[in-house]
């Protein structure tokens, strides 16, 4: 049920040219202009002070709560503490009703969004008017926001004329300067109609009892002068302890939000101000609700308390590979993309929601982006494993991941198979397999798909002598799958170049696949027995490095082992002594190659570099690629726009999600045609399959290859 | 110094869509609001110009009015306002970094003036520039002020294809003069 909304959702999405085109544009042109607003600015540093600020906040939120509520009532706000939705909706109501309220101005609030304010005072007969203007098209139009700071990104000014068409009575043209002098005529008599003005915070000062509001547009000035009564609704996460954490936050957030450095209008209220009624000045009633609404539910989870740090910028949404597919109504709630998945989760209980966790690609772009680095993949990934804890994974993928990939005998088994037969996946033959991770399945309708190797990598080294003369160092090569079966050629390629500088090579029969499908579907249970099996057939070779050439399996190794295993007192250990010795192969032959840097004539290849989102993100490589290609490689690099955007494999995602991977893959495919390299590099296999197979099947005259591949050639060249 | 930051406020205040001038004193901050109401005269053909002025410790001694054909309002400010087409009020303090005017705005007045009208004239001391936010912070009391503003270029939106558009609620105009001497004294933050 869940599962077919977000498909349907996905669907209609996905038809909608003008939604796609608008998102498409904004996502491209976004980090260009967050990079320029950021000039100057150390935003890793600011980062690390908004996390520390925000952090302590989370940490005594009910003592700053305290602590505002005491400062903000010695100004004269009266404020209120509301735990459920409810409460607030029944506050605000009370209040209109006693005060005979009967019109009330709105300025963007999205915890108003977020209990659905709008429609509860409707119900109680009391006229609701939107401001902002993409909040007043999205009231209108009877929809619910797309985008936490663009409400209205999904709607194109054909639509929004349309709307405003009706509302005003008067045929309107698109052009958008005169649709927005509409909104300021139709609008501003509501300011002045309205008895009561409502509008979110976007900082809440405990020290003094400070809201701070940042807009652009000017209404919420508006909404906070005229009306004689301002009800501020406050959610918990806004509070911070201190006035000098204030300029933080507004150092990041326009930047962040809009590429702005600074909104056009900050305000900040202590306390009533005077207001005008009947022509006379009178001090307004000011009403400040902190509403609760699960924030300190999240506050009690060790992980999911750092999603209080958000201050709702929406670059998560901004980078999202998925997101600027789809947009935010797929997400089925009012908070979209990455936070949106972790906000709904804890504000919202509707059992129809969508089972929006399963959109993550866990390209980790929005974590990279976000302002108080909230580790979104990491808790993306804890729903997916609770969901698969609690409902169990579905028959296939137990057959999968515990029948098939946490047996290795099995799985490479039929690995072996497949390798003979022509087409052995045919649906018919054994429906399970198509939902295998993608190697295995006959998805072939974008790209290309390598077939399963002759000899894979493991029957191969057997046959070779991997280890030229007497070598100073020895290493293992943790293949992984990909470079096993589909690639084994890269996997000598791998081989060829660590003897070459001087290193020996064992390939450890014993190792499997790294788990990563498992854990990217939640199925925790497979994941640990393959890390066991890993670990053990690792640890007993007695080697100086674990090489691995593939960045999924290096985070594997690296971390995912440690964790799986923690506490298991006989592979806790063992996954620690595998960690430590883990490389990435790219960053070791940087490490062993040493003065021979710089000394190869560039006169390779033109190349262009796709960042991997494991290999960049993950690991923190993108410089260390781009330094051994070009100076040991001898290419000569010209780099792409968008070089870190994900190719759109993530793992099995290619197979559950089949209508987002394709369209995600064109638009890398673009971005590489644009750049005119002959060749694209990357350092992961699983991207190889994705980009190669696209390449492949759009018949563009450009070669995929592993940075292996091409140190490879470069020494074949250099010995002729 | 003072050049320094007024040159970084100017750029970046520009950068934003609002226009800045520096003048010397109040007397040719009033040549320039003449000059700048009477070219907005010659774009307005349908009625007579209507101005709210918030007079503050820069222009308060200011003997003349601009003298042009249509009414300057010095009084009853938060009614004439619903009506003006151009806003006059004083700024407190300037921000180099952002291009900002800082404005206590307590004063109802003061935020019907700045707010409602098409066009909106702030004058602040170029002396009153400082270099960002924390100077700023540590110059006032932003804990206590009620209605503390910081006012960055025009109104504006993009939320409709993301189109840039100046104008939606606020002011589609900001000028900012800097004032260097001159003006009472008192008051100033």
């Amino acid at each position: 049920m869940a599962k077919d909304n977000l498909k349907k959702g996905i669907q209609t999405a996905l038809a909608n040219e003008n939604l796609g085109g608008a998102l498409e544009r904004f996502a491209d042109s976004y980090v260009a202009s967050r990079a320029k607003a950021y000039e100057g600015v150390d935003f890793y540093g600011l980062r690390q002070e908004i996390v520390a600020l925000k952090d302590y906040a989370a940490e005594h939120l009910e003592e700053l709560a305290e602590r505002f509520t005491k400062e903000a009532e010695k100004h004269g706000a009266i404020v209120y503490r509301a735990t459920s939705p409810q409460a607030v909706k029944e506050y605000i109501a009370r209040l209109a009703v006693e005060r005979g309220v009967e019109t009330i101005v709105k300025s963007k609030s999205m915890a108003s969004e977020e209990i659905h304010l709008n429609e509860y005072l409707a119900e109680q007969g009391i006229t609701v008017k939107e401001t902002d203007l993409g909040e007043w098209i999205i009231q209108l139009a009877g929809q619910r926001p797309s985008h936490m700071v663009m409400p209205a990104i999904h709607l194109t000014k054909e639509e929004v004329a349309e709307i405003f068409s009706k509302e005003v009575e008067e045929r309107l043209s698109s052009d958008i300067p005169r649709l927005v002098k509409v909104a300021r005529q139709e609008l501003r008599q509501f300011y002045f109609a309205a008895e009561m003005g409502i509008t979110g915070a976007n900082i809440a000062v405990a020290e003094t009892g400070t809201l701070v509001i940042v807009t652009n547009e000017g209404n919420a000035r508006l909404v906070a002068t005229v009306p004689p009564i301002h009800v501020a609704l406050v959610g918990l996460e806004k509070l911070v302890s201190s006035m000098e954490d204030v300029p933080k936050i507004l150092k990041a957030l326009p930047r962040s939000a809009t590429a702005q450095k600074l909104t056009s209008y900050v305000t900040m209220i202590n306390g009533p101000v005077p207001t005008i009624v009947n022509g006379q000045e009178q001090p307004k009633e000011l009403h400040i609700i902190l509403m609760d609404n699960n924030r300190t539910k999240m506050q009690q989870d060790p992980l999911f308390k750092k999603a209080l740090r958000c201050i709702r910028c929406a670059s998560c949404l901004n980078v999202c590979p998925v997101y600027r597919l789809v947009g935010g109504h797929v997400f089925g709630h009012v908070y979209a993309g990455g936070i949106g998945t972790i906000l709904t989760n804890f504000f919202n209980d509707f059992e129809d929601t969508p089972d929006i966790q399963a959109l993550c690609i866990f390209c980790g772009r929005c974590q990279e982006f976000c302002p108080a680095d909230i580790p979104l993949p990491e808790m993306i990934l804890k729903l997916r494993e609770e969901k698969a804890e609690n409902e169990g994974l579905s028959t296939i993928e137990k057959a999968i991941f515990e029948g098939v990939l946490a047996n290795r005998e099995r799985f490479h088994g039929l690995l072996k198979v497949a390798s003979k037969a022509q087409r052995p996946f045919a649906a018919k033959d054994a429906p399970f397999i198509r939902h295998l991770p993608l190697f295995l399945a006959g998805f072939t309708r974008e790209r290309s798909l390598p077939t399963i190797a002759d000899k894979p990598l493991r029957e191969l080294v057997d046959k070779q002598n991997i280890s030229v003369g007497k070598k100073a160092k020895r290493a293992a090569f943790y293949a992984g799958c990909l470079i096993d079966f589909a690639y084994p050629g890269l996997g000598e390629d791998v081989i060829e170049v660590l003897n070459h500088y001087g290193v020996e090579v064992v390939f450890p029969k014993g190792q499997t696949c790294c788990g990563a499908p498992a854990k990217y579907s939640g199925a925790k249970e497979a994941a640990v027995k393959m890390a066991r099996q890993n670990v053990e057939a690792l640890d007993l070779a007695d080697v100086d490095y674990i090489v691995s050439a593939c960045p999924t399996c290096s985070v594997a190794l690296k971390e995912d082992f440690v964790k799986l295993l923690a506490g298991d007192p006989r592979w806790e250990e063992a996954s620690r002594r595998v960690a430590a010795k883990v490389r990435d192969f790219t960053d070791l032959v940087k490490e062993l190659a040493g003065d021979e840097l710089g000394k190869v004539p560039g006169d390779g290849p033109k190349l262009t570099y796709h960042d991997s989102c494991h290999y960049k993100r993950s690991m923190g490589l993108s410089q260390v690629p781009r330094e051994v290609l070009t100076e040991l490689a001898g290419c000569q690099l010209v780099e792409m726009e968008g070089a870190d955007l994900c190719c759109g494999m993530g793992g099995s995602y290619t197979v559950k999600f089949p209508e987002l991977s394709m369209p995600i893959l064109e638009k890398k495919l673009s971005c590489i045609e644009a750049s005119g390299a002959e060749v694209v590099a990357m350092d992961c296999p699983g991207c190889l399959m994705q980009i190669g197979g696209g390449l492949d099947r759009k018949g563009l005259p450009i070669k995929a290859k592993h940075t292996a591949q091409l140190l490879a050639e470069a020494l074949r060249k250099e010995i002729e | 110094m003072e050049g320094k930051l007024y040159q970084q406020f100017k750029v970046a205040a520009e950068g934003v869509g609002a226009e800045v001038y520096r003048v010397e004193g109040p007397e040719q901050a009033l040549e320039l609001i003449t000059g700048i109401l009477r070219e907005w005269e010659s774009r307005k053909r349908d009625k007579r110009l209507q101005v709210v002025w918030k007079k503050g410790s820069i222009t308060s001694g200011l003997a003349t009015k601009p003298a042009i054909k249509g009414i300057i309002y010095e009084k009853e400010l938060s009614f004439r306002a619903r009506e003006a087409d151009v806003g006059i009020a004083e700024g407190d303090l300037a921000i180099a970094d952002t291009g900002t005017i800082v404005q206590d705005a307590t004063d109802v007045e003061k935020r019907y003036v700045t707010t409602l009208p098409e066009l909106n004239i702030l004058l602040v001391r170029t002396t009153a520039i400082v270099a960002d936010m924390e100077e700023a912070f540590a110059r006032l009391r932003p804990g206590r002020i009620p209605f503390l503003a910081f006012i960055t270029g025009p109104s504006r939106t993009a939320d409709i294809e993301r189109v840039l558009t100046l104008g939606v609620h606020g002011p589609e105009w900001l000028h900012v003069i800097c004032v260097d001497e001159g003006g009472s004294r008192n008051g100033q933050g």
